[in-house]
């Protein structure tokens, strides 16, 4: 039986033994390859002193003498998060997955070409990412989205009866909600109240409802969620309460949720 | 020598509403003084950019998101030599100090962030234990007396009290206070290449968290997003002392 030969050689050529971990992740498990010198008594290549190259790891099979490089990158440790027992909140998920669409189709819609008329300007895409992002903090139900023009963007959260607009312009936000009769409140906020635009829209669910809103907020400083944070060792301990049940606000959404939730409120 | 070591330190700035944020390479310059190691930008406005490096054995990572700018250091962890992944803690804490300090003279100087109305300071100091019984009596033991609690082996302890008040720094401004008490699982992961599935350890910590912020009322100036930054610092580092914490330098 042939067997295959593996050689270890840093792309820099000095000598010395190979790390570590080598033998610890790439060698286990492999009990059918011996470790190849071509000096009989050690391995190409380390230096110390740099903490992370490229190695490469050269497979041949014997006799033929055939065989291929495989680069491996010294491995990285990370702290991902800290984990509790509870179950995940599905929600939170799934609202950060529907919040990540609404930012894709803002990106796209600032990056059209001048002339095109769904172009936004660039200071409403700003305003409107903000407030997009306050939304998801607040566990608000992710909007539709309209375009009327360069100036402003339209959310829009809709139960098939009542209709919920939020304009959002560049120095202002307009909050409208109307049945198919009538237009039945309207709010406008000025560059200043941008926290208040959002933090009211609980008093205009409780309209729609006609009853009380339960929210939750926190007053510590969570980091936003961050799905890509590679090589960072950071800490993000999630700490969802249960939500009441059956709630089924126009913007929709477990209220009672903890998570993420930087507190805006006096 | 405290067995407390710090596993974060972070100073966030909270924008006033909707503005033209700085890059985090930008702002990691300017905080830092160097070039970050690694960028990553987002194409997507809800997610947020990072900017990462080294600073005094540290790692350093500006991450700017359109609600807020966070300046963060964290350990750097241990190389992977025997195989097994290991958790690393903040030992210098001292330097950790002066490094958020550092951060706090740039931030005073003006940071590019045009208009602030809310600023946080997160400090997280952890003790690693081999189980949970040894776990919870590291952390009772730091818990005031009116707080502590009888625990011997229970698992996912999470304390946390507000002890809000006005700010001493900047008239009328109420302040959060926010100290959590948690025996946290920390799983520590090894990234691979060549294809080969990624190695997880978990680490129990016995750990205590300072996050302490303003409500935001109106915008800061630079002075006051300063002063109220060095009330925070000042109040944690009063508090990790009277409960026992003894870090080091702090």
């Amino acid at each position: 039986m042939s067997i295959p030969k593996l050689a270890i050689r840093r792309t820099d050529e000095a000598t010395s033994t190979p790390p570590a971990f080598f033998s610890a992740f790439f060698l286990k498990g492999l009990p059918d390859y011996k470790i190849h010198s071509p000096s009989g008594s050690g391995y190409e290549t380390l230096i110390p002193s740099v903490p992370t190259a490229t190695w490469l790891i050269r497979y041949t099979d014997s006799p033929s003498g055939s065989g291929y490089e495989t680069p491996v990158a010294e491995p990285e440790s990370w702290i991902v998060k800290s984990t509790l027992s509870a179950v995940p909140d599905v929600w939170q998920w799934q609202l950060s997955q529907d919040y990540l669409e609404l930012g894709t189709v803002l990106s796209e819609l600032t990056s059209l070409e001048e002339t095109d008329e769904w172009k936004i300007d660039a200071s409403v895409y700003s305003a409107a990412s903000y407030v997009a992002t306050e939304l998801k903090y607040h566990s608000v139900r992710v909007p539709q989205i309209f375009v009327h023009g360069p100036t402003s963007v339209v959310f829009n959260w809709s139960d098939n009866f009542y209709n919920f607009y939020l304009t959002i312009g560049a120095n202002h936000v307009s909050a409208l909600l109307s049945s198919p009769e009538c237009i039945l409140d309207r709010r406008e906020y000025s560059e200043t109240e941008w926290l208040n635009a959002v933090q009211r829209l609980p008093p205009i669910q409780s309209v729609l409802l006609g009853g009380p809103i339960i929210s939750s907020n926190s007053s510590v400083s969570y980091l936003p969620a961050v799905s890509t944070f590679v090589g960072a060792s950071t800490i993000s301990i999630k700490a969802s309460v249960s939500y009441l049940p059956g709630f089924s606000a126009l913007l929709g959404g477990p209220i009672g949720s903890m998570s993420y939730l930087p507190d805006f409120s006096g | 020598m405290s067995e407390w070591k710090a596993l974060n330190g972070r100073i966030t700035l909270f924008p006033t509403g909707p503005q033209s944020i700085p890059s985090a390479a930008e702002l990691y310059r300017a905080v830092w003084g160097a070039e970050p190691d690694a960028f990553q930008k987002q194409p997507n406005p809800l997610q947020p950019t990072l900017a990462q490096g080294r600073r005094s054995q540290m790692a350093a990572t500006c991450l700017t998101h359109v609600t807020r700018v966070d300046f963060n250091l964290s350990p750097v962890l241990a190389p992977i030599e025997t195989g097994e992944p290991k958790i690393s803690l903040i030992e210098d804490t001292g330097r950790l100090f002066g490094e958020l300090k550092e951060i706090i003279k740039k931030i005073a100087g003006g940071t590019k962030v045009s208009s602030v109305s809310r600023i946080a300071l997160y400090l997280q100091f952890a003790t690693v234990r081999a189980n949970f019984l040894e776990a919870n009596k590291a952390l009772t033991k730091v818990m005031p007396e009116q707080y502590r609690i009888s625990v011997t082996d229970e698992e996912d302890i999470i304390f946390q009290v507000n002890r809000p008040r006005k700010s001493g720094k900047v008239e009328g401004l109420r302040m959060n206070f926010v100290t959590k008490w948690s025996v946290d699982n920390v799983q520590v992961m090894v990234a691979l290449s060549a294809g080969a599935a990624p190695w997880t350890k978990n680490f129990l910590t016995a750990s205590v968290s300072f996050d302490y912020n303003n409500v935001a009322e109106a915008a800061l100036t630079t002075e006051q997003q300063s002063q109220l930054l060095h009330e925070c610092l000042g109040e944690a580092s009063e508090t990790q002392r009277s409960i026992g914490l003894n870090v080091e330098g702090f």
